[in-house]
């Protein structure tokens, strides 16, 4: 618990409370292994080619490689997030929800518009990972307006 | 919702990050609700009234005047 008899700050340095600070050790843990695994993941792709973006790129990578991210994803990720919602507060779970509510709309919507788009011949390919991180940088622009714009 | 949290933190001279501890939420969760951009929970509206030792409906405005005005 704080010490409520210390002096009463300016709103910018105001210590972090305990949610807050397991919140953002939290954050921090995620973005180290996003890094570290897109760093990873750098290296053990041969050759971009013309794809400028990596993570965007279809070419393939070694079995070994693709299981050690997939349990990264599909292991780890859960892992943290279940603890993460477990920390946060109900604002920031209601920021979290109404994040996840806009992307859930976007990807119920564009991803069978671009596929029956493509089926008509109209556009290219629909691209699962050009939708996966647009749904992701919704949900996470809407958290974080929020959260910190509010 | 209208409410008097920032008064009534004003009056026992907390920060909101101390407000925060108390009622173990994130600084960021009690600026919301004094600007009325986020309203709580009744299990939380419950815990902001308990601390202050006040009704809620008397922390918290939710415009209702109980026909008065008609």
């Amino acid at each position: 618990m704080t010490d409520l008899t210390e002096a009463k700050m300016p709103k910018n340095d105001e210590p972090l409370t305990k949610k807050e600070r397991l919140n953002r050790n939290i954050l921090i843990g995620c973005a180290l292994l996003g890094g570290i695994t897109g760093g990873a993941m750098a290296m053990v792709v041969p050759d971009l080619g013309e794809q400028p973006l990596l993570t965007l790129s279809n070419s393939e990578i070694p079995a070994s490689a693709a299981i050690i991210f997939a349990i990264i994803w599909g292991f780890f990720l859960p892992v943290i997030s279940i603890f993460w919602h477990r920390t946060v507060d109900e604002q920031e779970a209601h920021a979290y929800k109404e994040g996840a509510y806009y992307a859930f709309y976007f990807y119920a919507i564009a991803a069978p518009v671009w596929w029956i788009l493509w089926r008509g011949g109209l556009v290219p390919e629909p691209n699962g990972i050009v939708i996966y991180y647009t749904t992701l940088l919704i949900c996470g622009a809407v958290w974080v307006k929020k959260k910190y714009m509010s | 919702m209208k409410n008097k949290l920032k008064v009534l933190r004003a009056m026992r001279d907390w920060s909101q990050a101390q407000l925060g501890e108390h009622l173990d939420v994130s600084r960021q969760a009690v600026n919301a609700i004094e600007t009325g951009k986020y309203d709580p929970s009744l299990p939380l509206a419950f815990k902001i009234a308990r601390l202050f030792d006040l009704p809620i409906e008397e922390i918290f405005d939710d415009g209702f005047n109980g026909g008065k005005d008609a």
